[in-house]
């Protein structure tokens, strides 16, 4: 008889700095993705300079928000980092005790048909 | 320290610090590895400089990220130790939890009897756990430190067991008697006396029946857990250190009380996790590298582990009190009264009923068997005797089954007797907890009676709000609630105690700590009284010293009105020192710019009287100008400014003067009178200065002026 196996669970994903900078800005200023920001010269090129102030202002606000989620992400792997070894080393435990039984219930098993 | 292989579920050579590490890792708030939240960047004023904060946040989430990545690095190693360990198929195997429970009980009822005369102090009785050690690691560090791993230990083993409910609930149960034990163990190093005559005692007897026992393990062929079983029955049961020698075990005595204590604790540990490591606990906490000192700024101790305080297992922990403990004792009356109604049931007077009935019919049986015997031989006609012959067949056939049965009502019975043993032995068992009830109810009840008497005594007149703390104080009165002694809230009528949580609320009480459970009971009663009662005191004592200060000022002439509104300046800020001489208020010297800010933070809220001793204060800083100290401060300042003072218009002398009062001339009371609702120093109004005729007057600048001039 096979052990019952539980799946051990998944560890958080490591991504790269402009992944993780994408992934968060991408919901906040679209302008501000590392793709766009190469085209925002061309883009702005004929902008006043009220409109550039303001525009400069908007992505201050941006970036401020950034730096509120990127926070809020880190704190989120952290605790997934933490829950990915609880729940693994439960699984592995549980797995372990379920392997015993199962080998006892062998054992009896086999006592029973031998006798 | 020999190394002794050990396993928990299957999992041999796991320490138990790295269970603890896998199971507390910081939080990230105490995570020194995690890097620092990325800070406000500086403000872009062109858009086009975006470019580089983008690439800047990449930078840094790149780089917050490769720690990161270390951390699941060392995550996804220990998971593989541990999985590899736990497949190994010539690991031990497990020890049995059952049995390990079962002697486990039975140590803690030994420890239970061997602290049963011990006296927690009452000002123990209130504190979590945390807070008791606390209290000890100043008395004892090293037990401080031993304490603490004791409580991460057996919350680890709780978390360990959570995979399993029916041995997490059992060790659930054992855990809270454990935690007793240890708060026990933490008063009496609050009480060395208790503790040194008890270490006498149980140390050296515990070692010499340990030594005698060891005497005879010979470890030649005992298996790895074998042998591990018996050091930990050991050190469980007599709280010795033991240590491998050859193929003997030795036996060391522990230090002292607490060292035995812990060894019963690690022998404990042992044998229910199936960790084997009796240094594990000992390693889980080397003590404060300090000396026992609480460390600086709130900073782990460098060295050794972080206090488990810091993990969220530790948080929880520290939120244990005695009442938990209260519960659990109240469950096992329950327990033990239900299983005594159940072998009441099963008694044996049925049973000896029974086999008196059978033996009698044995006994017939016996001698129908005889007669049919005797019928046999005699019979000459052989159809007769073949008849006779089967029921003599017949009957023998019953006597043997009657035998049978009395044999197994016999045996009933001694399985009765074993069951009456067990019920005496419960019956006692609920007799001690119903004592150790009466005694703490009546413990609680003589605090109580201690705390109203105390109450009674305080002056009645002391201050009101003392007043209104104590007539609600007086309300809250130990009640035995269904499973636990609680405070309830009775006999006070609610405008009472409502004045006196406005009143608590006002001296720093959470208005939480007034919650009340479904049953009316107070949810924190025990520290809120606690909180309550210090309050009070403060204030009665406050009180008293408002008495004694409105008095002296009246013996030294004041008028009584004038003499309160003196006195309660004087309690509220001790560093003012207003005095009476000469028939008038003065405030000292020494004083004087502090009085004067704390004078004129309340100049709307005087009397009379007041303003006019401030008035006089203000005085006194404009002739302060001209005094010695304001001179050499001002010349001072003048030739550290070397400004040039003969253009300067009114509104920079007045600027000059704030700087002045700045440097300290009391020119400074006069400042923070006009600026006194922003409580800092800024441009005079002069429109608000007129109030204080102040600058109409031009006494203060002309007094500026002269020295200037000059």
């Amino acid at each position: 008889m096979e052990p019952t196996s539980t799946s051990t669970p998944q560890p958080p994903k490591i991504l790269r700095g402009q992944e993780i900078y994408d992934l968060i800005m991408s919901q906040i200023e679209p302008d501000l993705v590392s793709t766009q920001l190469p085209l925002l010269a061309q883009k702005y090129a004929t902008e006043t300079p009220e409109d550039k102030k303001a525009r400069a202002q908007r992505y201050n606000k941006a970036f401020a928000e950034y730096d509120k989620k990127f926070q809020e992400y880190c704190d989120t792997w952290d605790a997934d980092l933490r829950a990915y070894k609880r729940q693994a080393i439960q699984t592995i435990e549980k797995n372990a005790r379920e392997g015993q039984e199962t080998d006892q219930l062998a054992s009896i098993e086999h006592s029973l048909t031998s006798s | 320290m020999m190394f002794i292989p050990h396993r928990f579920n299957g999992f041999p050579h796991v320490t138990l610090r790295e269970k603890r590490e896998i199971f507390d890792m910081p939080s990230p708030e105490t995570q020194p590895s995690m890097p620092p939240t990325p800070e406000t960047q500086e403000q872009i004023n062109d858009p086009d400089e975006a470019m580089k904060t983008a690439n800047d946040k990449m930078q840094n989430a790149d780089q917050a990220f490769q720690a990161r990545a270390q951390l699941l690095d060392q995550a996804e190693a220990d998971i593989r130790n541990l999985k590899t360990v736990a497949e190994d198929p010539n690991a031990p195997d497990p020890m049995n939890l059952e049995a390990a429970f079962g002697a486990t009980e039975n140590t803690l009822g030994q420890l239970d009897a061997e602290t049963q005369s011990a006296v927690i102090p009452p000002e123990v009785q209130g504190l979590n756990m945390r807070q008791l050690i606390d209290q000890v690691r100043n008395v004892n560090p090293d037990a401080a430190g031993k304490a603490e791993s004791y409580v991460v230990a057996l919350g680890e083993t709780r978390e360990s067991l959570k995979t399993n409910p029916d041995a997490a609930q059992r060790f659930g149960q054992i855990e809270n008697h454990a935690l007793l034990l240890l708060q026990k163990h933490l008063a009496l190093q609050l009480s060395p006396q208790q503790g040194n005559e008890r270490s006498q005692k149980a140390i050296e007897k515990n070692v010499d029946k340990a030594k005698e026992i060891a005497s005879k393990i010979d470890l030649t062929n005992m298996t790895q857990k074998q042998m591990n079983r018996q050091i930990a029955m050991l050190m469980m049961n007599y709280g010795v250190d033991v240590v491998q020698n050859g193929n003997r075990l030795e036996v060391i005595a522990p230090m002292d009380s607490f060292s035995s204590l812990w060894n019963r604790v690690q022998g404990i540990i042992m044998l229910i996790t199936g960790f084997s490591e009796k240094e594990t606990g000992k390693k889980a906490y080397e003590g404060p590298p300090n000396g026992g000192k609480p460390p600086e700024d709130g900073k782990p101790p460098e060295g050794g582990d972080t206090p488990p305080a810091e993990t969220e297992l530790g948080k929880e922990l520290n939120d244990k009190t005695i009442s938990v403990v209260r519960i659990e004792t109240q469950t096992n009356l329950d327990k033990a009264t239900k299983e005594l109604d159940g072998d009441t049931a099963a008694g044996t007077i049925g049973l000896r009923e029974e086999k008196k009935n059978l033996e009698h019919d044995q006994l017939d049986k016996k001698d129908e068997v005889t007669r049919l015997e005797n019928d046999v031989k005699n019979e000459t006609d052989p159809a007769a005797k073949e008849a006779k012959q089967k029921d003599l067949n017949t009957a023998q056939g019953e006597l043997n089954a009657l035998a049978e049965k009395i044999k197994t009502v016999d045996s009933n019975i001694k399985l009765t007797e074993e069951t009456q043993t067990k019920m005496k032995t419960k019956l006692e068992e609920i007799k001690k907890l119903e004592e150790a009830a009466d005694k703490e109810k009546d413990e609680m009840n003589t605090q109580l009676t201690k705390m109203h008497d105390d109450l009674g005594k305080a002056p009645l007149d002391a201050n009101p709000d003392a007043q209104i703390i104590r007539t609600m104080i007086s309300g809250v009165t130990a009640e035995r609630v269904t499973d636990k002694l609680q405070m309830k809230l009775i006999g006070v009528d609610a405008d009472a105690w409502s004045k006196g949580i406005d009143v608590a609320i006002k001296n720093g009480i959470d208005r939480k700590a007034f919650d009340t459970n479904a049953d009316g009971s107070l949810a924190s009663a025990p520290q809120l009284r606690s909180a309550l009662t210090k309050i009070m005191e403060t204030l009665s004592a406050g009180a008293d010293a408002l008495d004694k200060g409105v008095k002296e000022f009246m013996d030294k002439g004041a008028r009584e009105e004038d003499a309160k509104e003196a006195a309660k300046l004087n309690a509220d800020h001790p560093n003012l020192k207003l005095d009476y001489k000469n028939g008038q208020f003065v405030i000292p010297e020494s004083s004087d710019i502090e009085a004067g800010q704390i004078l004129a933070r309340k100049y709307g809220e005087l009397g009379l009287t007041m303003k006019k001793v401030l008035q006089e204060h203000i005085n006194t800083a404009m002739s302060d100008i001209t005094s010695a100290r304001g001179e050499k401060m001002f010349r001072s300042y003048m030739t550290e400014t070397n400004p040039n003072t003969s253009e300067w218009s009114d509104a920079q002398l007045q600027t000059q003067m704030i700087q002045l009062a700045k440097q300290g001339v009391s020119v400074k009371v006069t400042v923070q009178l006009d600026s006194a609702k922003a409580d800092e120093f800024v441009a005079i109004d002069k429109a608000k200065a007129k109030d204080t005729d102040l600058y109409k007057s031009g006494a203060l600048k002309s007094a500026l002026k002269r020295h200037i001039d000059a």
